[in-house]
């Protein structure tokens, strides 16, 4: 992928309700990498960026991408769930 | 966090220009994470919300975040208005990185040994602990 524009092509995957890019800012936020979280479109600048965030630990850890996904939504409010 | 910053207390201040700053913003969103992960008084809004996913905002949680807010937006806003001069210059990173860790230890937040998602110390691990019985 290419960048975050293409991420878009892949709302809600598998009727899962989460984008990819919204999964990709609350990973990076999740890893304290606030710049990334701010700017999700730099997690997909290029493969190096993207497979930092996007790693194993988002299948070893589902309780924890439910979560913080339910939370984000929450936290960020309407601009994030429209 | 924009119905938070629509109240009368922060409408008419500094506040909606400030937390337009998405890194200020994702500090924030940070603080909230974490204290969500580490407030053991939030127990079961994390066994709650850690199964199904939501398709939209759940209120509930959306109450327990805004709960959240009323707790760092003011002084988040208080402390940016004055070290930026009233908005006047920008704030240095490493600046607003000191004072969100400040405020974190403030709020009994642990950034870097606490409960935190994505690691052994995430809901998944405390999940795994409960179902061996310890």
């Amino acid at each position: 992928m290419k960048n975050s524009e293409n991420a878009k092509h892949y709302w809600a995957t598998n009727g899962t309700y989460i984008k990819v890019v919204d999964l990709g800012q609350v990973v990076a936020l999740s890893k304290q990498n606030l710049q990334w979280a701010a700017k999700p479109s730099e997690i997909f600048l290029n493969k190096e960026n993207h497979d930092r965030i996007f790693d194993r630990s988002i299948t070893r850890y589902p309780r924890d991408t439910v979560f913080v996904s339910n939370l984000f939504k929450a936290e960020a409010g309407v601009e994030h769930i429209s | 966090m924009n119905t938070y910053l629509e109240t009368p207390s922060q409408i008419n201040s500094t506040a909606p220009v400030i937390f337009k700053k998405a890194i200020v913003r994702h500090h924030v969103y940070r603080l909230a994470l974490f204290d969500f992960y580490q407030d053991e008084s939030r127990e079961s809004i994390r066994e709650e919300f850690s199964g199904p996913l939501m398709k939209i905002a759940s209120p509930r949680l959306v109450d327990e975040v805004e709960g959240f807010y009323q707790r760092v937006v003011t002084k988040t806003r208080n402390w940016y208005t004055s070290e930026s001069k009233n908005l006047s210059i920008e704030i240095s990173k490493k600046k607003m990185d000191v004072c969100f860790e400040k405020l974190a230890m403030d709020l009994g937040i642990d950034l870097t040994e606490g409960a935190r998602p994505f690691t052994p110390f995430g809901l998944d691990a405390g999940a795994k602990a409960k179902k061996a019985g310890k």
